[in-house]
């Protein structure tokens, strides 16, 4: 789901991966499948995607729409991300659908915490 | 004393579910050989006896595949336990022409496939749009698992397998005899009902790994795998045999015979064998089976093309089904209040989840009853609450069901408004509205001429309302406006309902979800494509109570027709215009 994935990658390049400038941060993407795969789906049980093809096909369509930048196995995030991230945080949704808002705090709890 | 009847039924449904499907059965079950059309003969014996007989499975012979469908098509009337026997069919063939597994192996494979539709209630897919609410009940349960949101049924199936006493001691009974540990058991049926080789990692030992990863590349056809897909296999040539009598019930004896059987293109039959591997995943770890070659599914998913749009999603039966989906919703909501007045989260949630489990008729019955009694005690102190108590109004159509659907073909159009307007109804009868997508998307362009605003706001709406169609759109609010607004101007209008057609988000959803596989293309004229044609697909039902047929004119109906639609559009395009707020300006417009 790309724009869940959006949100992941905005907050967890921080997190774990390295400032490039002001906006941009670099994010390995074999960061971002330990993420989603092991931590998402072991620690607080959700599953985002089915496969890492999926995953990859999600980067792409970012790419595309220059959400993001791809060099490699690295992700390079754009100022335009932060837009989608807050689509997803500042959501008036999150009140009036629970599942909705679930998926978006277990997302949370499973980011790294001070790193 | 009103109270205390919804307070009875509460109890009542609460009994019923701990000792109909929760209740450990302590039986040592005999062998069985049933006859299914299609695939023939299946032997059922010891260790899947010990599930396959318990009440919780055989529950499913009580729930039809497709719900409603039989009002248009009579033959549709085959179950869900049925079909699962269909799967369980297909595996075997598979298993035993192609793979050499031992007897756990293949244990649990079949358990998989007997289990993969265990999360499923009464009245089918019809209810896929209460998905939202009922996960949201259960989220709080440590041992909720969250698949992603289109997954309902694999979601309550996990929930049920960690949760269910009568499953997880069927299950004990079936581990002692495979000697394997009970929690490796039920992870490696989760895993194969979920088919996802992501989570594989979750199972330890190599064997065990190898009957999950056979289990789910013969159940289904995982993203970035492939597979073989029984699962699709069994209930489009299932459902097309029961609806038109296209395929011929040969009880054949060999694998390609029977395979043969698929869609009658004896052409693909050879193509499709030679395209089952058994293929290294992963750098050789494991094992899974994989079509290679397309053929077959592509002339199996043409069939099941036309058979969603000629019969799943027919407008007709998106019809039926937007009723269903409104009585369960309330029913639901009823039983939500009353639990919260006398359990905990915990025991109503498990009340609610058990009604919807129910079968077929027993959930219509209870719906009549919960809804009758709601009607007489709850009060219209608010929109969700009004909604909720009229909602009883609708129960009567559950007995003219085969009427209604019928009376809906019968349509008349006004400015792409489509209008039924003699539906019966005990005492007096019901006029209806069918809105298309326009009143969502004419305008969006405008509206947001930025490609990426446009696609992050239908993304967000898609996937709101395919998780939770209700409180997306907000339908108790627009009901209520619609009737505070039209009732005084139409005098002969005694009450307005508005439901909605699940499967249009859920379509618009994966529509959008298949731009990501395409980028070469150009997005912006693909998104462009993808909101024409869902503006010209109708998903908003607009039911309208009449007193008397006489005081409604042709002209008036047209004219209200109109007018509803207006109402309608102006409130979501004000929820379109919420679902994109630009922080960043709101921000500045804040500090400024």
């Amino acid at each position: 789901m790309w724009l869940l994935t959006a949100y992941v990658i905005e907050k967890l390049a921080p997190l774990k991966g390295k400032k490039v400038n002001e906006n941009e941060w670099e994010l390995s993407i074999e960061d971002l499948i330990d993420f989603i795969f092991s931590k998402l789906w072991k620690e607080v049980g959700v599953v985002l995607n089915d496969s890492v093809e999926e995953l990859e096909g999600e980067l792409r369509f970012l790419a595309k729409l220059n959400f993001i930048g791809m060099d490699g196995g690295v992700i390079i995030t754009k100022d335009k991300l932060s837009k989608i991230a807050e689509h997803i945080e500042y959501d008036p949704m999150r009140e009036q659908i629970p599942l909705w808002n679930e998926y978006i705090e277990r997302i949370n709890t499973a980011l790294p915490r001070g790193s | 004393m009103l109270y205390s009847r919804l307070h009875q039924y509460f109890f009542d449904l609460l009994s019923d579910l701990e000792r109909k499907y929760w209740r450990p059965i302590d039986i040592e079950p005999p062998d069985a050989s049933l006859y299914i059309p299609i695939w023939g003969e299946v032997e059922i014996s010891s260790p899947l006896s010990n599930i396959y007989f318990l009440p919780i499975v055989q529950r499913l012979s009580e729930i039809k595949q497709l719900a409603l469908t039989d009002s248009k098509y009579p033959g549709g009337n085959h179950t869900r336990l049925e079909h699962s026997l269909g799967v369980l069919s297909i595996a075997r063939l598979i298993i035993d022409n192609m793979l050499s597994l031992n007897n756990g192996e293949k244990s649990i494979i079949e358990l998989g496939m007997l289990l993969h539709d265990i999360g499923h209630g009464g009245w089918g897919h019809s209810l896929d749009g209460l998905h939202g609410y009922i996960m949201g009940l259960l989220k709080d349960d440590p041992n909720t698992k969250l698949p992603w949101i289109d997954k309902l049924d694999i979601a309550v199936a996990w929930y049920l397998l960690r949760n269910n006493d009568q499953i997880r001691s069927g299950l004990r009974r079936v581990a002692r005899k495979l000697e394997m540990k009970p929690e490796d058991l039920e992870k490696a049926i989760s895993l194969i009902i979920a088919e996802e080789p992501c989570l594989i990692e979750e199972i330890e030992g190599l064997k065990l790994r190898q009957a999950v990863l056979y289990g789910q590349t013969i159940l289904g056809e995982p993203r970035g795998v492939g597979g073989v897909n029984a699962d699709r296999i069994d209930w489009v040539l299932r459902d097309t045999l029961h609806l038109f009598g296209y395929i011929e019930s040969l009880p054949l004896k060999d694998l390609k015979g029977k395979l043969g059987i698929l869609l009658n293109y004896s052409s693909d039959i050879k193509l499709f064998l030679e395209g089952l591997k058994r293929e290294p995943y992963k750098e050789g770890q494991y094992e899974i089976i994989k079509i290679e070659n397309g053929d077959l599914s592509r002339r199996r998913d043409e069939l099941r093309k036309e058979m969603y749009e000629r019969v799943y999603e027919s407008e007709t039966k998106a019809f039926g089904d937007s009723i269903l989906l409104r009585l369960a919703f309330c029913a639901a909501k009823t039983l939500e209040v009353v639990g919260k007045e006398v359990s905990s989260p915990s025991l109503y949630s498990r009340v609610i989840l058990g009604y919807i489990l129910q079968p077929d008729h027993l959930l219509r019955e209870s719906t009549k009853k919960i809804l009758s009694a709601a009607s007489e005690v709850l009060h219209a102190e608010d929109p969700l609450r009004e909604y909720i108590r009229k909602g009883y109004d609708l129960a009567g159509l559950l007995d003219i069901i085969p009427s209604i659907v019928h009376a809906v073909e019968k349509r008349s159009y006004e400015d792409d408004i489509i209008i039924v307007s003699r539906i019966p109804y005990p005492n007096m009868y019901l006029l209806a509205f069918i809105l298309n997508g326009k009143v969502l998307f004419e305008g969006i362009e405008k509206l947001l001429p930025d490609l990426e605003d446009r696609l992050t706001t239908v993304q967000k709406l898609a996937t709101h309302a395919h998780i939770d169609p209700v409180n997306t759109l907000d339908v108790p609010s627009v009901e209520a406006g619609l009737e505070g607004k039209l009732k005084k101007k139409y005098p002969g209008m005694v009450s307005f309902y508005v439901l909605v057609d699940h499967y249009f988000f859920r379509e618009l959803f994966s529509d959008l979800t298949k731009l990501i596989d395409n980028i070469s293309g150009d997005l912006d004229k693909e998104l462009h494509e993808i909101l024409e044609r869902y503006s010209r697909r109708y998903f908003l039902h607009i039911l309208i109570r009449c007193g008397r047929k006489e005081e409604v004119s042709g002209e008036m109906v047209k004219e209200l027709a109109r007018e509803v639609r207006d109402f309608v559009k102006g409130r979501f395009s004000i929820l379109i215009k919420n679902l994109y707020i630009d922080y960043k300006k709101l921000q500045k417009f804040a500090e400024s």
